[in-house]
């Protein structure tokens, strides 16, 4: 608008005002400097003090300062002495209305049930969603969905999946009954249990059409066999699995011709068990006899029956209530957008020149995931991995809403048991005016952070190690 | 083994009686394209006058025999979305023979180089029309098996890009994927894929060492014998010494003009004396056309176009 | 190259009675492709299944998304069927007593209110804090320092909420008392500075991230300009990364909304309407904490109340982090 000639005096006018002092300049540079350091400190200050409290409060729980001092001090054994001065009892008793007496028996086992749970289920769906995301999907509207949905999935507080997992695991939805009362059994046997005068026991199996039973032949030799109706039960057969379709039928009395196990007690404490027909006695004869066996037991007067059910470790029942797969499925719901978005930044990692290469040879998309892009982005994988799964160690809100039991007083030993884990317990302990129980609450949380910082170490170590370069 | 020796055996060189057939049929294949456009009388007339243009002097005996066509070409164009990268391109790539590729950047041919294997169609926006063709297979079509596809033609690329496995792995990698061999069968091809990529003597102790120890021109070399070993007809190289130093270059140019006994090679390159060292054929691209594809040292010694002629001569590009 | 064993051939093979020129290499390993070609049918069929079974696992995370909106919707319509329940009470209710029997009160602002008061005072703590630490990691720190702060970081990013309301509960509030005694057992204060601590390696490492990702060349720009580090740090490479910062901002204060077991043990529950900070208050999370492990029966209007508080929060927590993301994404389109 204005000749360039004019252009050179305002320039030369912008020198106007006091030029800032050096000196001021130089303090405001230390001064942030300062602050910066302030604030940075801060968090190590923190950290610090948090583990600081946590530890004073809760190592007496977890070492016997007693035989530590034995042992370092007054010439002992010193570490080699561990097994004097931990205090085992804290790892080996369940919870107790008395702290001395209190444990972490069942929240250690249950912790460890459900973080195997949830790494069974979240690795193969959040390392595949990352696969199909990264390596499958082409970029369109649908795909672009799925990756601000997981995004945002990310950001859903936990709580909102233990809702979730409440209606979708604990209660499936009503259509299986209630979990009280499933209604689906699978991997479950289900046996009516009679004592004999003598002290036998007797255990005939309750079977449905399909199962596939042990039944005692002529000759005594157990052989299996398909149970082909079920009026009231199963005649002639011992269930080893069988899918239940509707609750098992009320225990009724022994009946002459049933299939059973008889548990015989040998002298030296064996449970010896054989399959054999029973026979009702007709007469009223004092004690039952053992007719040769092992085909025939002779009962009469047994005890009235009582319905117990053998499992094995992966037997289930639909719903799944409150049991250690449900709260295995809910801390995956938890995980799986953190395992999705670093196994996603783990394949981006991988030069695109290798997976050309390994297209450009005439491999499928999956050969080159299997082979060359999956193998290299495993190591990130892993890390990232094992950083959600120290995450859902620490995860306590959604279990609190699948309604888990406060008070345990057994390790897990299928897929329904109940169960508590380690926050939760802490939670529980916290939660209670009474300072002993603070303390405890505090020595479970250095068992805890123990074991997360074993991951986190974990984790850098296979970031460090594994992590060779790609090109 | 059975399919791959005969169709060597009636394309290669020694079979001459043979090869002019091979080449009537594949110019004249009725569903190519239509038969008005099939010649290409409309466009740039050089890929079909070559049978007709007199041979220069002095070169060698196999110049005699008019090679058959491995991949034919017609009525070609792509485009990266709206935009056109390629203009009906039309081309013959004789077999057994080295065709150079050249032009300036963003000309156009490596993307022609990246639809002889389809490796565009990782790119979502690409597409191709027309016709391209190895020895009857239509490479457009959507029924092609792309896997079979690049088993047959094979690429190597600018950077080299060795998988980061042992040099065994990788030489063994494609074969793996493709047949089931015993594994003394597979030793002996991961040897004989080294030998024939002049790597052997430089590897054989080392074989379970990692690829990415080795120099970049060994690199690029284990990616060429990687290539070989799942028996392609036809190589693409996509600028294979751009990233390379001098010394390693001379001896992928070596190893090229051996491989050319055996394979189709198509190489893309920038650099025109390499263009004239090692191909028998050069086809120049400008602004996704092809200007003008002729023996090499037709090319370099007397183009028929001046844009052939202001490039070559370095006026610019 | 000449002297290699081709035995495996048969020798009539024409390919090996060529002439002298011919790369005999390149021929043996053409001729030993030995073996048998593997099925394209069979490798077809499997990368349509394996394609397909990846496809599943992706989609879940879509069905896990429908299942919350659809559950929480459901329930929450089904509460607001209920004759105890009044829509605009509870949209702009003030008093929020489920239990109470014959008054029962569903205002939802109680907790909201408490939500925001806890969150505000982890805000106030963490977001300046975490900023400025970032700025010391990207700008200042040598990379000796940087190495020892950022496993710190990440420790603190990887303690349990629930190790943290312990903290709250056991050092926070008693020193919070100790300084005044207007503070109670429970209160926001110390629920919030809890929340604070826990949100601050998150807005540090996000923030850090926007940061450098600002390119070189803007403060080489600015240093030749004769710029402090001050000057460069505060005036030229924050506010290039300005939308990042506040994208972390914005997902660090979602985690502060959602998050549960801090303030379950360190705010208390007594839901009502306040704004100081000394107070007991309850917040949505908390509140469906208590309603989950209490005694309500389920179905029962006060159980059916949670979700329709779990709604709110996971619509409130949805906004800010699609906002967040959206920013970030634009952001991180501005220098790639």
């Amino acid at each position: 608008m204005i000749d360039a000639g004019a252009d050179a005096p305002t320039a030369l006018n912008a020198e106007r005002g006091q030029p800032a002092s050096r000196r001021t300049r130089t303090l405001l540079n230390r001064g942030f400097l300062l602050l910066c350091l302030f604030a940075t400190s801060m968090a190590v200050v923190l950290l610090a003090i948090l583990l600081f409290s946590i530890t004073i409060k809760g190592l007496p729980w977890i070492v016997d300062f007693s035989n530590l001092k034995a042992s370092f001090v007054d010439g002992g054994d010193g570490f080699a002495g561990w097994k004097h001065w931990v205090r085992w009892e804290f790892f080996t008793e369940y919870t107790s209305r008395k702290p001395k007496d209190a444990g972490i028996r069942a929240p250690l086992w249950g912790s460890i049930w459900v973080c195997a749970i949830c790494a069974a289920a979240a690795l193969p769906i959040g390392v595949g969603t990352a696969i199909y995301m990264e390596e499958f999907a082409t970029s369109n509207r649908f795909t672009r969905f799925i990756q601000t949905n997981i995004r945002n999935l990310a950001g859903v507080p936990s709580i909102v999946y233990g809702i979730l997992a409440l209606t979708a695991f604990a209660r499936m939805f009503g259509l299986f009954g209630t979990s009280n009362d499933p209604s689906l059994f699978f991997g479950y046997a289900f046996h009516n249990e009679y004592r004999t005068v003598a002290g036998h026991l007797v255990t005939v199996p309750v079977s449905t059409v399909g199962d596939r039973v042990m039944v005692a032949g002529e000759d005594g030799i157990p052989h299996e066999q398909v149970v082909e109706s079920a009026s009231g039960g199963l005649r002639n057969g011992l269930a080893r699995w069988s899918i239940w379709t509707a609750p098992p039928a009320p225990p009724r009395p022994l009946r002459d011709g049933d299939a059973a196990l008889l548990h015989v007690i040998e002298p030296d404490g064996r449970e010896v068990v054989t399959a054999v027909t029973v026979r009702v006695l007709a007469d009223d004869l004092a004690a039952p006899s053992i007719d040769g066996p092992p085909a025939t037991v002779s009962a009469k007067n047994a005890s009235s029956p009582t319905r117990t059910s053998s499992t094995s470790w992966w037997s289930m029942a639909l719903p799944f209530g409150g049991s250690v797969l449900a709260g295995g499925l809910t801390l995956m719901l938890v995980i799986l957008p953190i395992i999705i978005i670093s196994s996603q930044e783990a394949f981006r990692a991988v030069p695109s020149s290798l997976r050309q290469a390994s297209l450009a040879m005439g491999a499928t998309t999956w050969q080159t995931v299997r082979r060359v892009t999956l193998p290299a982005a495993i190591p990130m994988i892993m890390t990232g991995s094992i950083l959600a799964i120290s995450r859902a160690i620490g995860e306590a809100a959604p279990l609190l809403v699948l309604g888990v039991p406060l008070f345990i007083s057994d390790t897990p030993v299928n897929l329904m048991s109940e169960f508590t884990v380690l926050p939760l317990q802490i939670y529980n302990w916290a939660g209670r005016p009474q300072a002993d129980f603070h303390a405890i609450a505090a020595a479970a949380i250095i068992v805890l952070l123990a074991v997360l910082l074993t991951f986190n170490a974990l984790a850098v170590i296979i970031r460090q190690k594994l992590h060779t370069p790609l090109t | 083994m059975a399919i791959r020796s005969d169709i060597t055996q009636q394309h290669s060189k020694v079979s001459l009686n043979t090869s002019h057939d091979a080449r009537d049929h594949s110019m004249t294949t009725p569903n190519s394209t239509p038969p008005a456009d099939a010649h290409g009388h409309a466009a740039p007339a050089f890929a079909v006058a070559r049978p007709e243009v007199a041979r220069p002097a002095g070169h060698p005996a196999p110049g005699e025999a008019i090679p058959p066509t491995a991949i034919t070409v017609r009525n070609f164009s792509s485009w990266y979305g709206s935009f056109q990268a390629l203009h009906n391109l039309e081309l013959d790539v004789p077999f057994g023979e080295v065709t150079a590729l050249i032009g300036p950047s963003g000309c156009g041919k490596s993307t022609f180089l990246r639809w002889m294997n389809r490796m565009n169609d990782t790119i979502v926006s690409a597409r191709a029309e027309g016709t391209l063709d190895l020895h009857g297979t239509d490479l457009l079509a959507k029924a092609t098996d792309v896997v079979e596809l690049r088993r047959r033609v094979g690429m190597v690329f600018q950077k080299p890009n060795p998988f980061p496995k042992s040099i065994h792995d990788n030489v063994a990698f494609g074969p793996r994927l493709h047949r089931s061999m015993s594994s003394g069968d597979l030793e002996d091809l991961v040897e004989q894929s080294l030998r024939a990529a002049a790597l052997w003597n430089e590897v054989k102790d080392r074989l379970k060492a990692s690829a990415l120890g080795l120099s970049g021109g060994q690199q690029q070399r284990l990616c060429i014998a990687r290539a070989i070993a799942v028996g392609p007809e036809v190589l693409l190289m996509d600028e294979p010494c751009s990233a390379l130093d001098p010394r390693s270059t001379a001896a992928i140019e070596d190893l090229i003009s051996q491989l050319a006994e055996t394979y189709t090679i198509v190489i893309v390159t920038h650099n025109m004396q390499q263009a004239a060292r090692v191909s028998d054929r050069t086809a120049f691209f400008f602004e996704g056309r092809l200007v003008e594809c002729d023996e090499t040292e037709r090319i370099f010694t007397r183009p028929a176009n001046k844009q052939t002629e202001d490039y070559i001569t370095g006026r610019f590009g | 190259m000449t002297t290699l064993p081709v035995s495996n051939a048969p020798s009539e093979d024409p390919i090996h009675r060529s002439g002298p020129e011919v790369n005999q290499g390149a021929r043996a390993a053409a001729a030993a492709l030995r073996g048998r070609p593997r099925s394209a049918a069979l490798r077809k069929t499997v990368e349509r299944v394996i394609r397909g079974a990846l496809f599943t696992c992706a989609a879940l995370s879509v069905v896990t998304t429908f299942s919350i909106l659809i559950i929480l919707a459901r329930e929450t319509l089904g509460f607001f069927g209920m004759s105890e329940v009044s829509v605009t009470d509870f949209w702009f209710g003030t008093v929020w007593a489920p239990k109470l029997g014959e008054s029962q009160h569903f205002g939802i602002w109680p907790l909201v209110t408490g939500t925001l008061m806890v969150s505000l005072v982890a805000a106030v703590f963490a977001l300046p804090l975490g900023l400025i630490a970032a700025i010391y990691l990207s700008e200042y720190a040598p990379s000796r320092v940087r190495s020892t702060l950022k496993p710190v970081l990440e420790i603190l990013a990887g303690i349990p909420t629930v190790v943290y309301g312990f903290f709250a509960l056991t050092v926070i509030t008693p020193g919070l008392q100790w300084f005044s005694g207007a503070f109670g057992s429970f209160n926001a204060t110390s629920a919030g500075l809890a929340v604070g601590i826990m949100i601050l390696p998150i807005v540090c490492s996000l923030s850090e991230d926007a940061l450098r990702a600002v390119p070189r060349s803007l403060r080489d720009g600015a240093y030749a300009l004769g710029s402090t580090r001050f000057d460069v740090s505060v005036r030229v490479v924050v506010p290039a990364a300005l939308s990042g910062i506040v994208a972390a901002f914005l997902l660090a204060i979602t985690r502060a909304i959602g998050e549960t077991m801090i303030v379950a043990l360190a705010a208390g529950g007594l839901a009502h309407m306040t704004w100081n900070p000394a107070n007991e208050t309850q917040t949505m999370t908390a509140y469906m904490v208590s309603m989950f492990t209490g005694d309500a029966p389920a179905g029962s209007v006060e159980y059916r109340s949670s979700y329709a508080v779990a709604f709110v929060l996971f619509i409130l927590t949805l906004g800010l982090t699609l906002a967040g993301n959206v920013i970030l994404r634009r952001f991180r389109e501005e220098y790639e």
